[in-house]
């Protein structure tokens, strides 16, 4: 039976936006917690940490998202442990966004001149102050618009989360229109909401590269 | 016993011994300036005292005490010996103020307050007691400078290193920063100064040091060294720089 679109079916696409929010915004907690400890561990003086820090970005840079979500859904699963789909897809992305923003966060913590470095060793810093005082405030103000950008990404990225049931806003539009079939609306409007959450992200991204140091 | 004493220093990169055989030492009090041709060391030098670099060869003694580089010994060594850069190299993040009280917070475990009157009292010793809340970037390249100087000061060094601190400022900015110099000078604190203002380091240092192709060349009080050169390699030297 094929049903009318109706406000109730906005109402559950806009529901799916919310737990894409989520999604995002659960992937860049964690992803930023490991992204923070891969950045620094590129830098050590320790080359197994480095190595191993610098693999694991290679990894799940290089592995599409999908494989990824569905190894730990399905391999997990199998592996006779539950797995909820919300579960599989938080670890994923967390992943996911770990390697691709210790990738950035490297890049901008390398790009702080040597000189920055120096004046924190003169005054006595501890490798450690001297890159939470030092070092980082700079590289993460210097690696703002890569990582919006990459939140963008991101955002986008949660959508293959859809493809292990998780009923966010691409699943929604999916559910949605096998029961209206008006592909053109629904997706017109999951495309809006994907655009709606994004664009303020890229006009901050702007903004942020107008502000000098 | 001497302040700073440097005892047959050899220091490498690589295959490329940069000082070879140095020996000196500075006494507290005293400001040792040292001058050369680029590439003769000077900044090396002055590295290796507050283990910036670490030396291959010799000893080095500040106080009495050797110096050596593990984590502790380095921090403690940083308290006494401090440094002023060329680009004063200032945390852009950060106002003149916090650039100041950063050091006696986190090196010196004070508590924020203590901090900032560290900082006010130390800015208004490089006479920026106005700037307390500009960024670096707000600040001319000599107000920079003494901005770096306080932050070198905060932490109530025993010993000021300073490599060219005065090279990259335009002309009319070189000043203010020399006389800050001065008066940290007559107020006592030991300075080595790395310099190519030849002027100043006869007026304002106790002895000169002129540095040639990794050793000391030539050493002595400021006037004798400066106004009346022994050698023709320092000949040479002033008379380029003077030129
Ligand atoms: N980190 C370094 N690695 C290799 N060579 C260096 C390094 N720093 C300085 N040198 C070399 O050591 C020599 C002395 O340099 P430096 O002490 O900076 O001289 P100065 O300050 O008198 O100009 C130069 O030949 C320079 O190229
Ligand atoms: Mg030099």
């Amino acid at each position: 039976m094929i049903r009318e679109f109706t406000l109730n079916h906005v109402w559950f696409i806009l529901a799916g936006a919310g737990w894409t929010i989520l999604l995002t915004a659960i992937a860049l907690f964690f992803g930023s917690i490991l992204g923070l400890v891969l950045a620094i561990l590129r830098q050590s003086p320790n080359a197994i940490l480095r190595v191993a820090a610098g693999s694991l970005v290679r990894i799940f840079q290089g592995v599409p998202l999908v494989v990824v979500i569905f190894m730990i859904y399905f391999g997990i699963a199998g592996g006779g442990l539950n797995v909820s789909p919300l579960m599989a897809c938080s670890i994923g992305l967390s992943l996911f966004a770990g390697a691709f923003l210790g990738e950035i966060w490297r890049g901008a913590i390398q790009a702080i001149p040597a000189q920055q470095w120096e004046a924190a060793d003169a005054l006595g810093f501890t490798a450690l102050e001297r890159l939470r005082y030092a070092i980082l405030p700079q590289a993460i103000r210097l690696s703002m618009p890569a990582t919006i950008g990459f939140i963008v990404q991101l955002v986008k990225g949660t959508s293959v989360a859809s493809m292990v049931g998780y009923v966010e806003l691409m699943r929604a539009g999916q559910v949605v229109n096998g029961s209206t079939f008006d592909s053109f609306t629904v997706f017109g409007l999951v495309a809006l909401i994907y655009l709606a959450i994004n664009l303020p992200l890229s006009f901050l991204s702007k903004r942020i590269e107008q502000v000098k140091l | 016993m001497s302040l700073i004493e440097i005892d047959h220093l050899s220091k490498s990169y690589g295959a490329h011994q940069v000082i070879k055989d140095v020996s000196l030492s500075v006494e507290a009090g005293e400001v040792l300036a040292v001058i050369g041709r680029s590439g003769s060391g000077k900044s090396t030098l002055l590295r290796c005292l507050n283990g910036l670099e670490q030396i291959n060869g010799g000893a080095l003694r500040i106080d009495g005490r050797a110096v050596t580089y593990d984590k502790r010994a380095l921090r403690q060594l940083r308290k006494r010996v401090a440094m002023v850069f060329q680009s004063y190299n200032l945390f852009p993040h950060m106002s003149a103020q916090d650039n100041v009280a950063l050091a006696p917070r986190i090196v010196g475990k004070l508590e924020r307050k203590a901090s900032l009157d560290i900082a006010h009292e130390m800015l208004g010793r490089v006479g920026l007691s106005d700037k307390h809340d500009a960024y670096p970037r707000d600040l001319s390249g000599g107000q920079q400078q003494r901005v770096a100087i306080a932050r070198a000061l905060a932490v109530r060094p025993e010993i000021l290193l300073l490599d060219e601190v005065t090279a990259a400022l335009d002309p009319e900015l070189v000043g203010e920063v020399l006389k800050v110099l001065g008066d940290l000078a007559s107020e006592g604190l030991t300075m080595v100064l790395v310099t190519h203002e030849i002027a100043f380091a006869r007026k304002a240092a106790s002895r000169v040091a002129f540095m040639h192709e990794g050793r000391v060349h030539e050493i002595g009080p400021a006037q004798d060294v400066i106004g009346n050169p022994q050698t023709p390699e320092l000949q040479r030297f002033l008379a380029s720089v003077i030129a």
